[in-house]
């Protein structure tokens, strides 16, 4: 009975799939089900729960979309994505997850992927395109309408051989170290235009007895990451743009002197004499979100804090009544080179799909739009890299100031980490570890980053 | 279990297997009873199995024969000999901790009068899940900078004391303790539970003569108790050795595998999912599988010696 019982339920499964992805006509599913041995009340139920399709060509009722999004930002995303189901009748069942590799590697293993997912690296993307896993959306898409909209840097960034896969969703701009205006002003502190302003500021701090940095780089299984967008910011405003390239590439090696100076720089804040309370412990032990409160306690705990725009998120959502401009801002990364001042890393969760039906395609042309984006962009936490959304939807002037310096930045490159082979950024990470936990390693960490990049590379 | 069988003439005669000419009901309907275990053995066992092994003899993407390459690099790399070093120190330390406190807590318990209460509380943990029991214990070791409101429970006892707050997940001279110590709580109750019901059958007459004959209650513990629930106690211990060889949840939810705790499970689940590498994956389940076949072997033995003495 039971092997029987079970092909007639792969049977009937493979019905239903062909029924929801290539528009079996709902009579034709009901001949065959019958036919497969199933009551005809039986399978119009089963028809009913795979939701009314009455159009009868290649359209589906729901999608399934695969994210790492969780609490705010998932709640924001849902909020984007009501106003579509409202209109076209296709539900969006987001599955969220911190461990979106494990799953979408699983899921594509099996022959069972989501119908689109969102990556927070093109790193992924490449590896995903490279294995014929992701569906090109050249086609898809209304090409000319994304050109007008988007930079070229961000249509080549989510390309692969010539054919766009993914569309940059999410944006964050990584050049921000925030702080806070009332506390700066109060203790007579200017802004630092250059590092080293900001590390004989961090002196004086450190010299009356208060501590200036607040830093945590403890993220689970991915822990580290924080403290490689320190080394990415200072190392494309110490080189810029073009070592920052050939770095990313691997086509200079970790052992080289300017990336080491990077890790140095880095150093004069991490390993600086009573900059950072409890240090390295505290730094390791310290995840990011709590790490960004210390500079806005009353009696502040620390005065400067470098993480990405979405640190914003964090303080607001922990200081309800804090107010953007006074109670906390942002500066931009300090100058290191006068050459290369101004450069921005930014990273961005990019919308890709893995399989072709209406519903995907609906979804991605509406994500891809102005007035879809905007709805996160006045939500907060969200910076559009769409040039059609302006500046003005941007909920406060701290939001604004981000996108515009995002926007105008005269060197904006992706976050070195998110485009190297995932082998190299889950190495760079413990390296990160292993450096903070111990200053002098610096060489012997350096030295097996380039040991890992030679075989990370080669695959 | 002698067999008896009937033959032709109706004498009976004794340990002789029967002769019949075999015809095709018997030799079918023996497979046809057993086939649905044959056949889930061989599609979710041996299929996995041979297939793990196919693939730890090939490169990451499995497109090329590479020998024995990938168990070459795992026994050279330092950073894989750590590891491999980490599994030791949980089998070892984990399961004498496990064993040893759960005997000790069933005897204990078993001359008091709140047995059931005791046991129970001890039990407890034990279902919570592992992912649970992982988060719990990372706000008991919680570390926040020397002057900041300690909510970690453990240092706030200890700043409270005096001393300075211990980043205990991270200080490598002690994490690995301080996570060995979560399987020990989750995991002493189970070994509690069993040796307990052993310690029920041992005859309290023996125990009784051994008093009359002075025995202190240590001698007692240990010559004849010990002795008599042996077994149980072997029984326990290789499935903590079991369990241990797999810990996964507790490492990469506490640490992630970070400040010289990674242990093979977690790496193997590193290299498989983020690095996409199925040769070195496959490498690492095959070492364990190969590490766990000794135990089987020996609990399978202990297993017959048993039956034997029946």
């Amino acid at each position: 009975m039971l092997p029987a019982d079970r092909q007639q339920r792969d049977a009937v499964d493979s019905l239903v799939d062909e029924f929801t992805q290539q528009g079996l006509s709902r009579r034709a599913f009901i001949q065959r089900a019958v036919a497969l041995g199933l009551s005809a009340s039986a399978a119009t139920s089963i028809l009913a729960a795979c939701g009314n399709n009455s159009g009868g060509s290649s359209s589906v009722s729901s999608v399934n979309l695969l994210t790492t999004w969780g609490s705010t930002e998932l709640d924001s995303f849902k909020a984007v994505v009501d106003p579509f189901t409202k209109q076209s009748g296709i539900t969006v069942k987001v599955d969220a997850t911190r461990d979106l590799d494990a799953i979408l590697t699983t899921r594509i293993r099996g022959n069972n992927p989501p119908d689109l997912a969102i990556l927070p690296n093109p790193a992924k993307m490449q590896q995903l395109a490279a294995q014929n896993k992701l569906v090109a959306l050249d086609s898809l898409v209304d090409m000319s309408k994304l050109q007008s909209d988007y930079a070229k840097t961000w249509l080549d960034l989510g390309s692969f051989n010539g054919k766009l896969y993914a569309i940059f969703y999410k944006a964050a701009n990584k050049g921000t170290v925030w702080y806070s205006p009332k506390t700066f002003q109060s203790a007579g502190y200017t802004i630092p235009k250059t590092f080293d302003d900001m590390v004989s500021l961090s002196s004086r701090i450190a010299s009356s007895g208060k501590f200036p940095w607040s830093m945590g780089v403890s993220s689970g299984a991915a822990s580290g990451w924080p403290a490689t967008d320190w080394i990415a910011e200072i190392l494309l405003n110490q080189s810029g743009p073009d070592v920052y390239d050939q770095w990313v590439a691997h086509k200079i090696p970790w052992t080289d002197s300017k990336i080491k100076s990077a890790f140095q720089e880095f150093g004069r804040i991490a390993f600086g004499k009573h900059f950072i309370n409890g240090a390295p412990q505290s730094i390791l032990a310290t995840d990011p979100q709590p790490a960004s409160y210390l500079p806005f306690k009353s009696p502040p705990a620390a005065y400067m804090y470098y993480l990405g725009d979405f640190a914003a998120g964090f303080i607001t959502s922990q200081f309800k009544s804090i107010q953007p401009g006074t109670g906390f801002d942002f500066f931009p990364f300090p100058t290191i080179n006068p050459q290369f001042q101004g450069g921005v890393t930014i990273g961005a969760d990019l919308v890709v799909a893995m399989k072709n039906n209406n519903g995907v395609r609906d979804l991605v042309r509406y994500l891809a739009t102005a007035p879809a984006q905007e709805i996160w962009v006045k939500r907060g936490g969200f910076t559009a890299v769409n040039k059609s959304v302006p500046l003005s939807a941007y909920p406060d002037k701290v939001a604004q100031a981000s996108a515009q310096q995002l926007t105008s930045a005269t060197a904006g490159k992706y976050g070195a980490g998110d485009i190297m082979p995932p082998a190299m950024q889950q190495a760079w990470w413990k390296g990160m570890l292993a450096y903070i936990g111990n200053q002098g390693s610096l060489d012997s960490v350096l030295a097996s980053l380039e040991n890992t990049a030679k075989s990370a590379y080669a695959s | 279990m002698a067999t008896k069988s009937i033959t032709a003439t109706g004498a009976a005669v004794r340990s002789v297997p029967p002769r019949k000419p075999l015809n095709l009901r018997d030799l079918i309907v023996p497979w046809l009873w057993i086939g649905p275990a044959v056949i889930f053995v061989l599609v979710f066992l041996v299929y996995p199995v041979l297939n793990t092994l196919w693939l730890s003899l090939q490169n990451a993407d499995s497109s090329q024969f590479v020998g024995l390459r990938n168990f070459a690099r795992i026994f050279t790399d330092s950073a894989m000999l750590g590891v491999l070093g980490n599994n030791l120190l949980w089998i070892v330390l984990g399961t004498a901790a496990t064993v040893a406190l759960g005997l000790l807590i069933a005897v204990l318990v078993d001359r008091v009068r709140f047995e059931g209460a005791a046991k129970a509380a001890i039990f407890i943990p034990m279902a919570i899940s592992f992912v649970g029991a992982g988060v719990i214990w990372k706000f008991v070791y919680n570390y926040d900078a020397p002057g900041q409101p300690q909510i970690g429970l453990l240092n706030a006892i200890l700043t409270r004391l005096g001393g300075q707050p211990q980043a205990w997940l991270i200080n490598s001279g002690i994490n690995n303790f301080a996570l060995i110590a979560v399987y020990v709580w989750m995991w002493t109750g189970f070994c509690m539970v069993i040796l307990s019901a052993a310690l029920k059958g041992v005859p309290s007459e023996i125990m009784e003569a051994a008093r009359v004959d002075g025995a202190s209650e240590i001698n007692i513990f240990f010559r004849i108790i010990v002795p008599m629930i042996s077994p149980t106690i072997a029984v326990v211990a290789t499935t903590m050795v079991i369990n241990l060889l797999k810990i996964f949840d507790i490492i990469y939810v506490m640490t992630g595998g970070n400040f010289g705790t990674d242990v093979v499970a977690v790496e193997y689940y590193n290299r498989l999912f983020t690095f996409n590498d199925f040769g070195i994956s496959s490498a690492l389940a095959v070492i364990l599988l190969i590490a766990i076949v000794p135990i089987m072997i020996f609990n399978i033995r202990r297993f017959r010696q048993q039956e034997a003495e029946r």
